[in-house]
């Protein structure tokens, strides 16, 4: 790493489940990590509140 | 103990441009390497002189105890031994706090040390480490 460069961070998942910021411009460090269980987190999906006025469901059984 | 003595106790070590300083230090050795003398070797020039040429052999040698959750430092040096990667390093002889002397470079990681494992005891190793090239000395701001 040249001595003007800057750390960077990435967040992964270590094998324990906990998140926590990995030193990413350090050569080969993120996919030694990976090798040693760890991954990258899954992205989460916020669901908003769907208001429902009404619902119908009909079958083609009587 | 004379007033003046540094004390280890708040000596720190660490790696990156924005240090992450390793947990676990038991030890460090800091040796600042010696001059590199050249003998002169100029015609007519008698007897041949030595002259200083470059500071060379610095070298860091911590002793820790094995922490697989420092991730960005102990793991972090592992990852550089193995890539036979370079790092910055930060090395805090008295400590971090204002006017305490700093010294910073790049180094590589020459040796990651030998494990043993004993059931009465925890694990630690020793790390060697080659300072590349000319260190700077400072002081924390």
């Amino acid at each position: 790493m040249a001595e003007e460069e800057k750390d960077s961070f990435v967040t992964m998942v270590n094998p324990d489940g906990v998140e926590e910021e990995v030193w990413s411009n350090l050569p080969g460090h993120v996919d030694r990590l990976l090798t040693l269980g760890w991954s990258y987190p899954v992205p989460k999906i916020e669901v908003n509140k769907i208001q429902m006025k009404s619902l119908t469901i009909t079958t083609d059984k009587e | 103990m004379a007033n003046g003595s540094l004390l280890g106790k708040s000596a720190k070590f660490g790696i990156g441009a924005t240090p992450n300083y390793l947990k676990g230090i038991r030890s460090i050795e800091w040796d600042p390497g010696d001059f590199n003398m050249v003998l002169t070797d100029i015609i007519d020039e008698d007897p041949p002189i030595f002259i200083v040429a470059d500071r060379q052999n610095s070298t860091i040698t911590i002793v820790v105890e094995v922490d697989k959750t420092d991730t960005n430092g102990q793991v972090a040096l592992g990852t550089a031994f193995s890539g036979k990667t370079s790092t910055l390093f930060t090395l805090a002889r008295e400590g971090t706090t204002a006017g305490n002397i700093k010294i910073t470079g790049s180094l590589f990681v020459k040796s990651i040390g030998k494990e043993s494992y004993d059931k009465k005891s925890v694990m630690t190793k020793t790390i060697v480490m080659q300072v590349s090239g000319a260190y700077t000395e400072g002081v924390f701001p």
